[in-house]
């Protein structure tokens, strides 16, 4: 049964699996449109509810509900019809805790695509490898270790935890915490530069 | 496009195992600019980075991938054969009954006080008490089957109560799988009381991916637990005790007032609700209109003289006068119903969605003044040109009138007048109202660009 799981899981499109569920009632089909989305939906619930156990059964809960509307409903974009959806259900839950939260959406976590082409100028770009280096320095041993095994050295971040020992978790969070204090101290020498 | 979006879900499923590259972080993260879904769901991931995902989502992915076909599969086997067992059951059952029938009453008293009158009876209930206690411990909500005729009117009503307020429960939700369509007695209700958790077992773990159940479903899972059952009881003696179905109906409650007032059902011998004459029953399934039970629907008579709910598979069953021929049907969110019910006995309904408004929420986006909502962008002057009223001003002011700068923002309107005057900045409070004065009675004002009324700022000096 896994063979079969995976001989669809390589072809056939989100709306032909949607078709096949709607329309026949294949609920296999609808198990493997699941698992391709599983990581965004179990990441989104996360967002909203904050703790993975929640987030796990919020994704559960989710998948029981898509067997539920997904017929009834006339889905043009998965994709985007999933979101809406995710949303709903986690704000819903959330508005029955009687917990009105926000959702904090911190863009400093989020590399954006100026940190990727430093390619500015010569001047700038010396100024900036110079900074970088100098805030390297600064980071303590673990997080630089993990650093440089990670953007240096092309490790992954399951090798980087098996070299060192390490869970992935922790790896993935020293690397996390030593880019952000990596951009901060950067900011801070281009501030002092100017 | 399908080719990319499967690329980035497979980078995201490598960043929660920990496969992932720095070059391949990169090109998720970059991707995430461009896709709210996949932002969002890494913020979260990043948030919690140092926590292990991946288990989780292996976690999930075991619990919705596999089981399913095959718990369909055996459903359908453990149907057929329980359905054979069963019939067998019943029809040897039935035969016997006739036999035991009259013994039951005095063995089930016995069973307080008095000395076994043969050997042979003791013999059987020394043989049966173990089990009997056993699916008193386990389950009390059921009705237990050996006390007074008066009791039996009220005992499936309480238990059915029960079920419902402890509806969470959820071998109470097993015990509740076994309402009883038409042929039930309380043999199996008695044992689906002992093997409830067995069912459970199988059925908590289904339960959390069908919520609802299904009437069929529910219904293999009675054939199920009855098979059980049989298991159970072939191999001691059917104990004369056990022929108490006579005295103990276990068939879904009556509604109350009936069972009280006139008792027009009795129960036959094999545990078969009879009406009186003049009464009849009327049975059926209230569900939506995608087929889903309505749980607690009331069904009632014209002037709500009689009525019931529906259980927890959206059955309901009530005994009515046979002049009735019309039942309401109402449930919250949804349309009532009046329904004919000419001779039918069963009936299903369909209640339709009452058009009713979900929660709404209610967001500002802005705040926006009345003038500024009217105002269209574009730019205004004074007619004969600002010097001229610049000189306007200066000849209307009264003499020692203070120095001052008052800032104004109004509305030029299509004939030229000024108005909604707002003051914006002030170096003189008391001259304000001067301020705007002048500026309502002078020149005439004329828009040169966009459509009126446009909004404008002006300064006047004093």
């Amino acid at each position: 049964m896994l063979r079969f799981l995976r001989t669809q899981k390589e072809d056939a499109s989100d709306t032909e699996l949607l078709t096949r569920f709607q329309q026949q009632e294949d609920r296999q089909a609808l198990a493997v449109l699941f698992d391709r989305y599983i990581e965004l939906i179990y990441g989104l619930s996360l967002q909203y509810l904050k703790t993975p156990s929640r987030a796990e059964d919020a994704t559960l809960a989710i998948y029981a509900e898509l067997q539920q509307k997904l017929p009834h409903h006339e889905v043009k974009n998965f994709k985007n019809w999933l979101y809406t959806f995710i949303r709903n259900h986690c704000l819903m839950q959330l508005r029955k805790e009687k917990k009105m939260i926000t959702v904090n959406y911190d863009p400093a976590f989020m590399q954006s695509d100026a940190d990727w082409h430093l390619s500015d100028g010569p001047s700038e770009k010396e100024e900036r490898e110079s900074a970088l280096d100098f805030c390297l320095e600064q980071l303590n041993d673990q997080q630089k270790a993990c650093v440089q095994l990670f953007y240096y050295k092309g490790h992954s971040y399951k090798e980087i935890a098996t070299m060192r020992n390490e869970e992935v978790g922790r790896i993935r969070s020293n690397i996390q915490n030593g880019r952000r204090n990596l951009k901060n101290c950067i900011e801070g020498q281009e501030q002092r530069n100017e | 496009m399908n080719k990319k979006e499967q690329h980035i879900r497979d980078l995201l499923q490598r960043w929660t195992t920990g496969e992932i590259t720095a070059r391949e972080e990169a090109e998720l993260l970059t991707a995430a600019q461009q896709d709210l879904f996949l932002q969002e769901a890494l913020a979260a991931y990043q948030g919690q980075a140092d926590h292990d995902h991946a288990a989780r989502l292996d976690r999930i992915r075991s619990k919705t991938s596999q089981r399913q076909p095959i718990v369909r599969m055996i459903g359908r086997w453990t149907a057929i054969a329980a359905s054979v067992l069963l019939l067998v059951t019943v029809s040897w059952w039935t035969l016997r009954e006739e036999g035991f029938s009259d013994m039951a009453s005095p063995v089930a008293m016995e069973e307080s006080a008095t000395a076994p009158s043969s050997p042979k009876i003791s013999e059987d209930q020394a043989a049966e008490s173990p089990a009997f206690t056993e699916a008193e411990e386990l389950s009390t909500a059921e009705p237990i089957a050996q006390s007074s005729p008066l009791k039996e009117a009220t005992t499936p009503k309480d238990s059915q109560e029960d079920k419902l307020l402890s509806r969470k429960d959820e071998s109470q939700i097993a015990a509740d799988a076994t309402r009883p369509p038409a042929t039930y007695n309380s043999e199996t209700n008695l044992g689906a009381g002992a093997t409830s958790d067995e069912v459970l077992a199988g059925r908590a773990e289904e339960d959390t991916f069908s919520s609802r159940t299904l009437p069929v479903d529910s219904e293999a899972i009675v054939l199920e637990t009855r098979e059980a059952v049989e298991a159970d009881e072939l191999s001691p003696p059917p104990a004369p005790r056990m022929a108490a179905p006579a005295t103990s109906p276990t068939y879904p409650a009556q509604n109350q007032a009936y069972a009280r007032q006139d008792e027009p059902t009795r129960i036959s011998n094999s545990g078969i609700p009879v009406p009186a004459t003049g009464y009849r029953i009327i049975e059926g399934y209230v569900t939506d209109a995608e087929g889903f039970p309505l749980i607690g629907a009331s069904i009632v008579t014209p002037g709500a003289a009689n009525g019931t709910v529906t259980d927890l598979d959206g059955f309901y069953r009530i005994t009515v006068a046979n002049e009735i021929k019309t039942l309401s049907i109402s449930y919250t969110g949804f349309a009532s119903t009046q329904v004919n019910v000419d001779d039918e006995n069963q009936l299903d309904v369909t209640l339709a969605e009452a058009v009713a408004l979900d929660e709404v929420v209610v967001t500002g986006y802005a705040a926006k003044k009345r003038g500024q909502a009217e105002a269209s962008t574009g730019t205004a002057q004074p007619i004969k040109g600002f010097r001229a009223l610049r000189d306007y001003v200066v000849a209307n002011t009264p003499d020692n009138t203070p120095r001052a700068r008052i800032k104004l923002r109004f509305l030029v309107q299509a004939d030229g007048s000024l108005t909604d005057f707002e003051v914006l900045k002030s170096t003189n409070v008391g001259q304000n109202s001067l301020a705007i004065q002048l500026l309502e009675q002078g020149p005439k004002w004329e828009v040169t660009e966009g459509s009126t009324p446009v909004e404008t700022v002006y300064v006047v000096r004093f």
